[in-house]
């Protein structure tokens, strides 16, 4: 190959390369999901031992945040997915698996879970890939989740779809957009 | 105190007295079962301005006369926690022959006139404020008072019975360590040292403090403080009381659902070695404490398999379900109990408590019911909040009541860091450790209350935490995701799923939901899991680890 074979190749690589990185940052419609959510109980896959839960989507730069507040009774539990929207893979701490209270899996110390976001529908739907790391009574197992956030076409329900590769049903939240 | 009373008392108590180590309260007991005793039913409205006032009433005259004999029981309304209140009754007449004189609700004044006789006046307790029921009644126990408030008066003095103790006016305006201050400097070294009733669970407008009459009874120094870190006055009183109070003795009753928490409260109990038994509204106890198992009754456990006998796991997945919170206040008399193999908790010092309840689950048994010992020793008990010097002795009492009850697996609990949500219920190494050697004749251990990972083999005897945990309000079919999603998750064979069932789920309920399951799904006994644990171990061993997060949470 030569040189210049190689350099335009090189140069298609990096547009591409900047293209998928422009994909999420570019085409989210993040006013349509910046905000606070309520929980919809009526609506939702049973969330106990949580009762409630605030999904709170902020940005701040290039900072996405998804943040749940989870309730019951007088415990509450906070789990924060922070997201580099310029990236199109955000490596995040793993945290306590919090999505499952009732089955025997738990992230490892110091877990990291793997993040890779799109989005379709004219910015209005939000997809995660999450690639992380469960260990249970027989040892460690890989799990992937995909996460789809969409809004509703009045704007006022955001619906929350989880489909876990372990799991032979899907999860679906729905809230319900907190006005003032 | 004769042999043939000692027989009487149960032969718990003998074998505790044996290793001379437990602390009990100075039970009375009787040969058998009385011929005759008052049923008096309570009225089911438990709010302090509204109808509890009759209700306490009437506690405080069963724990009066009931010191001479077991002469009232209180009827409870059928949806009360301790749903075993109600089976009881006949039970009691059938099997031990009791004529249950009934008494009218509400008719507190034909009680009094029977019974008021216990009483040597009346203490009053001030209806504008609450703290005061609780301290009349460690006043009615140890003064031997009826426990009225100003409405009642007139219709005790029409009997006879004068008030000597009034609470009127004493305590207004006062916070309640205050309150208990004066009730501590004034009665607590006149009080029972192997007995401190906490008559906590609801709080405001409510009280259910079904537990009292054995409080007054036993002369309990009772009240409802707060072992929560936030209320520094009242933790400090708690821990004078719990200090000194025997070792290894009785802590009854329940935690204030306001105050503090169960994991707060369990954990400072164990902290001094002492043995929690709940609730606050467990019914009759100064009723059945002193009723003997019938002469021909003997405690057997459904064994399905022998303690040496060797069984292989086949590659399949095996599940065993068990029920803890007692099964007084379970699914015990609800549908479906029989359908599957099931295993229930037994609150072990019933056997001095509550014999009667403990030979009516007992003969009311199906083939598929078995029983493990629990919660973590004799009484609930946190290992890891108990000091390392009362430990090996708490468990001595434990060990006698297992052989007693013919109970072959130890269940245990640990929320001394937190609680199934985001706590950490695993056991240290050192806690293992001291089970194995607390406990050689077990055939295998059971650890937590929601999902915990401390996982063990040592001898062939597996220790196993709970793998999944069936809230009360999960539907079936996310139930049944669940468990798919473990299974998948677990892709060994054999693999052990320890199924943990909160107590009112119906063993129909769960039945539902395992026959929604994959076929290479065996549902076995308890005893059974545990043995075919012990001859494959797919599961990795597992102990508490210094990174493990813990969240107290509260």
């Amino acid at each position: 190959m030569s040189v210049t074979q190689r350099a335009f190749r090189a140069s298609l690589f990096f547009v591409a390369l900047a293209t998928a990185s422009l994909s999420f940052a570019h085409s989210l419609d993040t006013a349509r999901f910046i905000g606070e959510w309520q929980f919809d109980r009526d609506q939702s896959t049973d969330l106990s031992p949580w009762s409630r839960c605030l999904l709170v989507i902020a940005q701040d730069g290039d900072q996405l945040t998804i943040t749940r507040t989870l309730r019951g009774g007088r415990r509450t539990h906070e789990d924060v997915i922070p997201l580099d929207i310029t990236k199109e893979v955000n490596v995040v701490p793993q945290g306590w698996w919090i999505d499952n209270r009732h089955i025997g899996a738990y992230s490892p110390h110091d877990a990291t879970k793997v993040i890779r976001a799109k989005t379709l529908d004219d910015g209005k739907l939000l997809r995660l890939e999450t690639d992380l790391v469960l260990e249970t009574q027989q040892g460690s197992r890989d799990v992937n989740i995909i996460s789809q956030y969409q809004i509703s076409p009045d704007g006022d329900l955001l619906i929350v779809t989880d489909l876990r590769s372990t799991r032979p049903r899907p999860v679906v939240h729905v809230f319900t957009r907190v006005t003032e | 105190m004769n042999f043939k009373k000692l027989i009487s008392l149960g032969t718990a108590a003998l074998a505790l007295g044996l290793t001379g180590h437990a602390q009990l309260p100075n039970l009375n007991t009787v040969d058998q079962a009385p011929d005759q005793a008052a049923l008096i039913p309570v009225i089911d409205n438990w709010r302090v301005a509204e109808q509890l006032p009759h209700n306490l009433t009437l506690l405080s005259l069963q724990g009066l006369a009931n010191r001479e004999a077991p002469q009232i029981y209180l009827q409870y309304p059928e949806d009360w926690q301790w749903e075993i209140a109600g089976p009881l009754i006949d039970f009691l007449a059938d099997r031990h022959e009791v004529d249950w004189q009934r008494y009218e609700q509400g008719d507190l004044d034909s009680a009094i006139r029977d019974f008021g006789s216990a009483a040597k006046g009346l203490v009053v307790w001030d209806k504008d404020v609450r703290t005061s029921i609780i301290v009349g009644f460690t006043i009615s126990g140890i003064e031997d008072l009826l426990l009225v408030n100003e409405d009642q008066i007139a219709i005790a003095e029409k009997h006879g019975l004068e008030v000597k103790i009034d609470l009127r006016g004493q305590f207004t305006g006062q916070p309640d360590h205050e309150i208990y201050q004066w009730a501590y400097d004034e009665y607590y070294h006149r009080s029972n040292r192997d007995l401190y009733v906490v008559l906590g669970g609801e709080w405001g407008a409510v009280m259910k403090p079904g537990v009292a009459d054995f409080g007054v009874q036993q002369r309990a120094w009772m009240a409802d403080l707060s072992a929560n870190p936030a209320d520094p006055e009242e933790l400090a009183l708690l821990n004078r009381v719990l200090a000194g109070q025997n070792e290894a003795s009785i802590v009854m009753g329940w935690h204030s659902y306001k105050k503090d928490t169960e994991g707060q409260h369990t954990t400072l109990t164990g902290n001094y070695g002492l043995k929690m038994e709940g609730l606050h509204n467990l019914p009759n106890v100064s009723f059945t404490s002193q009723i003997p198992w019938t002469p021909d009754f003997e405690f057997t456990n459904n064994h399905t398999v022998e303690p040496d006998e060797e069984i292989v796991a086949e590659d399949k997945v095996y599940i065993a379900a068990l029920a803890t919170d007692s099964m007084g206040i379970g699914a015990w008399t609800k549908p479906g109990r029989g359908l599957i193999p099931y295993g229930w908790q037994v609150l072990m010092n019933w056997s001095w408590l509550n014999p009667p309840a403990l030979q009516y689950f007992q003969e009311t048994k199906t083939p598929n019911d078995y029983f493990v010992a629990g919660l973590s020793g004799p009484g609930y008990m946190y290992p890891k909040s108990i000091p390392a010097d009362k430990f090996p002795p708490l468990m001595a009492d434990a060990r006698p009541l297992m052989e007693l009850l013919d109970l072959r697996i130890m269940e245990i609990m640990d929320y001394s860091q937190g609680n199934r949500h985001v706590g950490n219920t695993d056991l240290d190494k050192r806690t293992v450790d001291l089970y194995y050697q607390e406990f050689p004749d077990v055939i295998g251990f059971i650890n937590g209350y929601g999902t915990a990972r401390t996982f063990d083999l040592r001898d062939d005897r597996p220790m196993i935490s709970y793998d999944y945990y069936l809230g009360v309000h999960r539907p079936t079919e996310e139930a049944a995701a669940d468990l798919e999603e473990l299974i998948r998750l677990n892709p060994q064979r054999p693999y052990f799923l320890l199924m943990h069932v909160r107590e009112r789920t119906t063993i129909e309920q769960v039945s539902n939901i395992l026959n929604n399951l994959n076929d290479d799904v065996e549902v076995v006994a308890v005893d059974k899991f545990m043995k075919l644990a012990a001859s494959n171990k797919t599961y990795q061993t597992r102990y508490q680890e210094p990174e493990d997060p813990i969240d107290l949470n509260p």
